[in-house]
C-alpha cells in the first residue's frame, strides 16, 4: 500500500484531495498545524475509509524536524499547505515565509526520502501572474496565458500572489539545478476554487469569497476592484447562482445586507 | 447557466488548461455541469 502525504489536506481544496486518496485506497498522512483546534480536522474522520488509513499528525513546513518526520515513508507528497488569507497583520510573517520557507524546507528534505516518487505543487494563477485577477499590464487583452508566458510579478501586487509566485521560483530553480532527481516534480496552478466545502471551518478564503460575492460586499480595495473591473467569474456567479451561497459566515466586520466600506488609508491586506 | 439563460458576454479562454489535458492526461467537465450538481 503507498502512503501520501497531504500537507493542508484538512484545508478547503486539501480536503477534497484527503477523500479522494482514501477513495482510491491509500495510506493518507494529513498534517495540522495544531492538534488541538479539532474542528479544523474532524470532518476528515467521517471519510470513506478514514478509520484505517487516515493518520493525522502536528506539522508546520517551517519546521524542519517535523516536516521531515513527517516526509519519511512517504510515496506521494501533496503540498497544498500554503495559508490562502487576504487580510492578514503582518505579510511577511503570515503570507511571503510560511509558502517560501516551507518549499525550501521541502525541496530540501525532499532528497533524503528514498521512499519519495512523486511530488505535486498546488501553485496558484498568482505564481503566474502576481495581478491577477488582472491581466498582466501591456499584454494584449485576447491573450491566452500558457506556460510558455514568463511568469509576471510586481512588488506592489497583493503578497499572497507574491508568495505564490516566489514559491514556484523555487521549485522552477529547484527543478533546473536537478536534473537528475528521484522523484517525479508536477506543479498546478489553479485560478479561483470555490464551491462546497467539506468541513465547517470558517478559514476558508473560498468561502469567505463566496459570502462576499454573493451579498455584493467589498470590505476592502482587493474586493472592491473585483466589483469595479466587473472581474466576470465572480459576477456571473453571483448573478445567476444565489442557491449556492448559503452558509459561510460573514467575514469579520461584514453583515449581510450592509456595505463595508473599504478603508483607503491602510492596505487592503492588512487586518480588517 | 443555472437561469438557464445564455451568458451575455462571449466565452474566452484566459488561462490555458492544455498543458495539464496533455501532461497529465486530465479531463475537465464544463463549468456548467458542476455548478448544476453544486446547487442541484
Ligand atoms: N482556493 C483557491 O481559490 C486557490 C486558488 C489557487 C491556488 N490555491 C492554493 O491551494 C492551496 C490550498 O488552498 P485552500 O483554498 O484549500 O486554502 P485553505 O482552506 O486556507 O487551506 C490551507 C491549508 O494549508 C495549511 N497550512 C497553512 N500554512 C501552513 C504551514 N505553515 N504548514 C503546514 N500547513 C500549512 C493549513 O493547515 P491547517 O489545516 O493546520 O490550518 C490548511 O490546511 C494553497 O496552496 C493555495 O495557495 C487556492
Amino acid at each position: 500500500m503507498q502512503t501520501v502525504g497531504i500537507i493542508g489536506g484538512a484545508g478547503f481544496i486539501g480536503s477534497y484531495v484527503t477523500r479522494k486518496f482514501l477513495s482510491e485506497g491509500y495510506d493518507v498522512r494529513v498534517p495540522v498545524r495544531d492538534l488541538t483546534k479539532k474542528e479544523r480536522y474532524d470532518h476528515l474522520d467521517q471519510l470513506e475509509n478514514a478509520v484505517y488509513h487516515l493518520d493525522i499528525v502536528e506539522m508546520d513546513v517551517q519546521d524542519e524536524t517535523a516536516l521531515r518526520d513527517f516526509l519519511s515513508g512517504c510515496d506521494i507528497v501533496v503540498h497544498s499547505g500554503t495559508p490562502f488569507q487576504l487580510a492578514v497583520e503582518d505579510p511577511q510573517r503570515d503570507l511571503l515565509d510560511p509558502p517560501i520557507r516551507g518549499t525550501e524546507n521541502f525541496l530540501k528534505l525532499a532528497g533524503e526520502i528514498p521512499s519519495l516518487k512523486k511530488v505535486v505543487f498546488v501553485g496558484s494563477v498568482a505564481s503566474l501572474n502576481t495581478a491577477y485577477p488582472l491581466p498582466v499590464p501591456n499584454r494584449p487583452a485576447d491573450h491566452v496565458y500558457t506556460e510558455a508566458d514568463e511568469p509576471h510579478h510586481d512588488a506592489d501586487d497583493h503578497p499572497y500572489a507574491q508568495a505564490k509566485y516566489y514559491a514556484d521560483q523555487v521549485v522552477r530553480q529547484f527543478v533546473k539545478t536537478h536534473p537528475d532527481l528521484g522523484f517525479e516534480v508536477v506543479s498546478v496552478y489553479p485560478t479561483f476554487v470555490t464551491g462546497q466545502s467539506l468541513s465547517g471551518r470558517d478559514d476558508s478564503s473560498s468561502m469567505e469569497m463566496q459570502y462576499l460575492f454573493k451579498n455584493r460586499l467589498a470590505p476592502n480595495p482587493f474586493v472592491e476592484m473585483m466589483f469595479a473591473k466587473n472581474v466576470e467569474f465572480a459576477m456571473v456567479s453571483v448573478v445567476m447562482w444565489p442557491r449556492a451561497f448559503s452558509g459561510p459566515r460573514p467575514p469579520p466586520g461584514c453583515t449581510a445586507g450592509t456595505t463595508c466600506s473599504p478603508t483607503e488609508a491602510t492596505p487592503y491586506w492588512t487586518s480588517r | 447557466m443555472l437561469n438557464g439563460q445564455k451568458p451575455v458576454g462571449a466565452a474566452r479562454t484566459v488561462y490555458s488548461n492544455a498543458a495539464a489535458t496533455l501532461n497529465l492526461g486530465m479531463q475537465f467537465q464544463p463549468v456548467h455541469v458542476l455548478l448544476s450538481e453544486y446547487a442541484g
